[in-house]
């Protein structure tokens, strides 16, 4: 038998990246919290100042530069890394990761696994089914919503929903996250949470397009209505319900990192409106882009289906040197003789 | 890839001494396993309905069920003194409230005490080793008859080898490990349900394999002959009655089969929980009785000394070139389904003729069944070890009672273990299809049927099934390429874990399909499939041809 951890309600962050430190800092008002990065150079800022990236840290956090320690020690794991990084993750702990375990992820990507051919589909899994797949965690949950990390390091009130097939997981969640700048909504249908958290990656980097066009609020609107309508077809067809669209890792988050230059999908589709390359702005930008991960894997799957024009034609202006201004026929061209045509 | 078990049948029996069955043990020690039950049962009541004013409630409601029941949808079981029974209660109930005292707990406890062991001694099995030795010896003649073949070894020299019916039961997966785990912990054996056969079979299978006997529900309509009844009690069933929906028949229903696992006792469930209408697996399992091996296993782990006795999941395919019922199944199937657009075949009416000419037309065929252990898990989908620890997908031990864990102790979750039974229902499912015995007359009728439907491709199913049976043929050439095509198909499914490839398909395309289409559904009382005399292939029933592919259906890609 596996070793007993003497272990408490020991909460661990995995990733120090943005919204890992934003994370932190909410937890580590009413927790102690352990924070994992695995750059070395973290550990010496981080004494010196308790700092990280700009970001004063919280008392109550400490730095764990041991993985393996921090799985130990803490029963309840929050990755916040780049879903590219999930296979390595995974290698590293997948030994020492029990039924014990929680984990609330907050990595808003596909992971593409060629790693089992088993799986019932072939699509890319999203982070609660690698980890179902690889480990024996099963009470697995996301944080999603309306967070751009930069306002909640300011204190700026906010709010997320936690998506988990177990009650225990959102409870669990509820007592660590909420606060009174931080309020806390529970939802059993994770994968629906988890797929909406992915979707509007790649809607944002178009609305920032329509920004970048100066095309006014009316046509963003228009867009981000139309993208809505798309993701919905997607995820029905993954067998999601619409409803959870509805909520905050939905349409809240949509119209948070629609309408905010802070979204750094955002800031891509803006950029490129204004003539940027795309090697460039990835070259610029510290920290992954999801939605360009997410948009060519949406591509990939359903390239033959005309029910996905957005990403259709995102995926020409930014892989293949198309005019951003085609991204206004879609929406101006298309025949919609029914304004809401998915079924809740 | 999994092979078929060749160790000669019948297997030593794990357990020799009766006596020691764990299911005996509850026949011998009936009173105090009673009493087991009923603290169990009352307990789980007292979780659920916390105050004696919800108790009070759950009682009237009761009564009231069970007397519209009675009157409403009376059964040949159903026993005189029922009726009895339920005025009995009424009127204590009503007596109590004119006391005043229907909110006195103790009064209350008493009234369901005799609720609860009424249920009790109606579901309850007696097991007896007698009966079971009984049918030790009658069931080879049974199915000797039925696979026409020799009742056993004894008679062996005066028939060819291959004669006996112990090379017509066929038997896949981890034979030699199901019988080690079957003395660590309670196997719950899971099978496929096509037909009224399975239950019988899957007894006499485990019987030939030496694992102990295992208890199992049978629906309470089977027991109506007095002789059957009592000896199907005897040989470890007990009674469920699916009109009984009210909240105390349903826990002591749980609490009766909780306590069979906790006692070891190996137990049967159909997780269908009935027999497949159409041919396809049903894609919903039965979650309540799942649940109990959840809490079965919870409770090991909160028991101190049982901490690491697992409970073990063991899905079953079995599988049959024949089901005797496929008519009826069928056509209840397209009624429910179809409705107007479905019209019934014309039946055909059983002369002395025709029932010489089926069986005459038999003669030469070897009928097999072939039944597909799936590997033994627990009830989390982890592989066991021979030792019944828990391994997850790298290797390493998992300690099954961290999965009931918060902080630093165990925490009952209903919610929680309810989702721990939606999952094992997935990979109870996942089981018996993976497990599935492709068999040569699985094979011909997929093809037949696809090749229907490929020729007639703007007709849906219901015009289809009318189509004049002398229109459809099937040239002999044309369906061996398909048959081909199809082998080499379910060969890569089977390659990828998601079939069985039966010994039967180990021949050529043209013994295979031959050797198919001679054993697809005899005993119906139409051929699915025949070879005329001009050499074409015809059907006699396209609903049986329908039923028999649909047993395929989801092993082919559609294309």
């Amino acid at each position: 038998m596996s070793t007993m951890y003497n272990r408490d309600m020991g909460v661990g962050i995995i990733g120090a990246g943005k919204f890992g430190l934003a994370l932190c800092n909410l937890l580590a008002v009413k927790n102690p919290v352990k924070l994992y990065s695995r750059r070395q150079e973290d550990a010496a800022n981080f004494e010196t100042n308790q700092q990280l990236r700009d970001v004063a840290l919280h008392n109550n956090v400490s730095l764990e530069t041991d993985l393996m320690n921090l799985c130990k020690t803490c029963e309840v794991l929050i990755p916040a890394i780049p879903s590219d990084n999930y296979p390595e993750l995974i290698q590293a702990i997948q030994n020492i990761v029990n039924p014990g375990h929680f984990i609330i992820h907050a990595t808003k990507g596909f992971i593409q696994s060629n790693a089992n051919p088993d799986t019932k589909s072939h699509r890319p899994l999203t982070v609660s089914e690698y980890f179902e797949q690889f480990t024996s965690v099963r009470r697995i949950g996301m944080i999603a919503g309306p967070n751009l990390s930069h306002e909640i390091h300011q204190g700026l009130p906010a709010g997320a929903v936690i998506g988990s097939r177990f009650n225990e997981v959102i409870s669990i969640g509820k007592e660590l996250f909420s606060s009174d700048r931080f309020q806390i909504f529970g939802s059993n249908d994770l994968l629906a949470i988890e797929l909406a958290g992915i979707l509007k990656n790649y809607i944002a980097i178009g609305a920032g397009i329509t920004e970048g066009l100066d095309l006014g609020s009316n046509a963003r609107s228009l867009y981000i209505t139309r993208a809505l309508a798309e993701i919905i077809y997607i995820a029905n067809r993954l067998g999601v319900s619409s409803t959870s669209f509805l909520g905050l890792a939905g349409v809240g988050d949509l119209m948070a990192t629609c309408q905010s230059p802070l979204s750094r999908n955002f800031t891509v589709g803006y950029r490129i409106a204004k003539g940027e390359s795309i090697e460039s702005i990835v070259n610029d930008s510290i920290e992954t882009v999801e939605g360009l991960k997410t948009l060519k894997l949406i591509h990939n799957e359903w390239r033959y289906t005309s029910r996905i024009p957005i990403a259709q034609i995102l995926h020409e202006i930014l892989f293949e040197q198309k005019d951003p201004r085609s991204l206004v026929n879609v929406f101006m061209k298309a025949t919609g003789e029914n304004d809401v045509e998915f079924a809740l | 890839m999994n092979q078929a078990h060749t160790k000669r049948l019948p297997l030593k029996p794990v357990i020799k001494d009766v006596n020691q069955w764990p299911l005996t043990k509850t026949t011998s020690e009936r009173k105090e396993f009673k009493a087991q039950v009923r603290t169990r049962t009352l307990n789980a009541l007292k979780r659920n309905f916390q105050d004696s004013s919800e108790f009070y409630e759950l009682l009237k409601n009761v009564i009231y069920l069970e007397k519209i029941r009675l009157t409403q949808n009376p059964w040949k079981t159903d026993k005189q003194s029922e009726a009895l029974f339920w005025a009995d209660i009424k009127a204590q109930l009503l007596e109590l409230e004119k006391q005043n005292n229907h909110t006195s707990n103790n009064h209350l406890e008493g009234i369901l005490t005799q609720i609860i062991n009424h249920y009790l001694q109606e579901i309850l099995s007696r097991f007896e080793p007698r009966a079971y030795r009984f049918a030790q010896r009658i069931l080879p003649y049974f199915y000797g008859g039925l696979l026409k073949s020799a009742p056993g070894r004894r008679i062996q020299k005066f028939w060819r080898s291959k004669d006996s019916i112990y090379d017509r039961f066929i038997f896949y997966g981890d034979i030699d490990r199901l019988r080690e785990l079957a003395s660590i912990g309670p196997l719950i054996v899971l099978p496929n349900h096509q037909s009224n056969l399975d239950s019988p079979t899957i007894g006499y299978g485990i019987d030939l394999l030496g694992l102990p006997a295992m208890t199992y529900g049978a629906g309470i309509n089977l027991f109506t002959l007095p002789w059957l009844s009592k000896k199907m009690n005897q040989l470890g069933a007990y009674k469920v009655d699916r009109r009984k929906k009210n909240a105390i028949y349903l826990e002591v229903l749980k609490s009766y089969s909780s306590v069979c696992l906790a006692r070891g006792v190996h137990s049967l469930f159909f997780p269908e929980g009935t027999r497949s209408r159409s041919g396809t697996l049903v894609n919903k399992m039965k979650l309540g009785l799942l649940g109990t091996a959840i809490q079965t296993q919870k409770d090991y782990v909160l028991d101190e000394g049982k901490e690491n006795k697992p409970v073990i999941i063991v899905p079953v395919s079995i599988n049959y070139s024949f089901t005797l019922e496929a008519e009826s199944l069928i056509d209840q199937h397209l009624k429910m389904q179809g409705r107007e657009q479905y019209i019934k075949e014309a039946s055909v009416t059983a002369t002395s003729y025709r029932l010489l000419s089926i069986l005459f037309s038999h003669r030469y065929t070897k009928p097999e069944i072939h039944i597909a252990f799936g590997e033994p898990t627990d009830i989390f989908g982890n592989k066991l070890d021979a030792l019944g620890r828990s391994l997850d997908v790298h290797g390493n031990f998992i300690n099954r009672e961290e999965y009931f864990r918060r902080g630093n102790q165990h925490v009952h979750n209903d919610q929680r273990d309810s989702v721990y039974a939606q999952d094992l229902g997935q990979i109870v499912q996942k089981g018996l299809h993976d497990n599935k015995v492709v068999l040569s007359s699985n094979i011909v009728a997929l093809v037949a049927f696809r090749m229907l439907k490929a020729s007639f491709p703007k007709m849906d199913l219901y015009e289809l099934l009318r189509l004049p049976l002398e229109d459809v043929f099937w040239e002999w050439d044309d369906f061996l390429d398909t048959c081909q095509r199809t082998i080499d198909h379910i060969r890569i499914k089977a390659n990828q874990g998601n079939c069985i490839l039966s010994t039967q398909l180990d021949q050529s395309t043209t013994s295979i399909a031959s050797h198919g289409v001679k054993h697809l559904g005899i005993y119906n009382s139409k051929r699915a499939l025949v070879r005329s005399s001009e050499g074409k292939l015809r059907s006699e029933s396209l609903l049986l041809l329908h039923f028999y592919a649909n047993q395929m259906e989801a092993y082919v890609d559609n294309v």
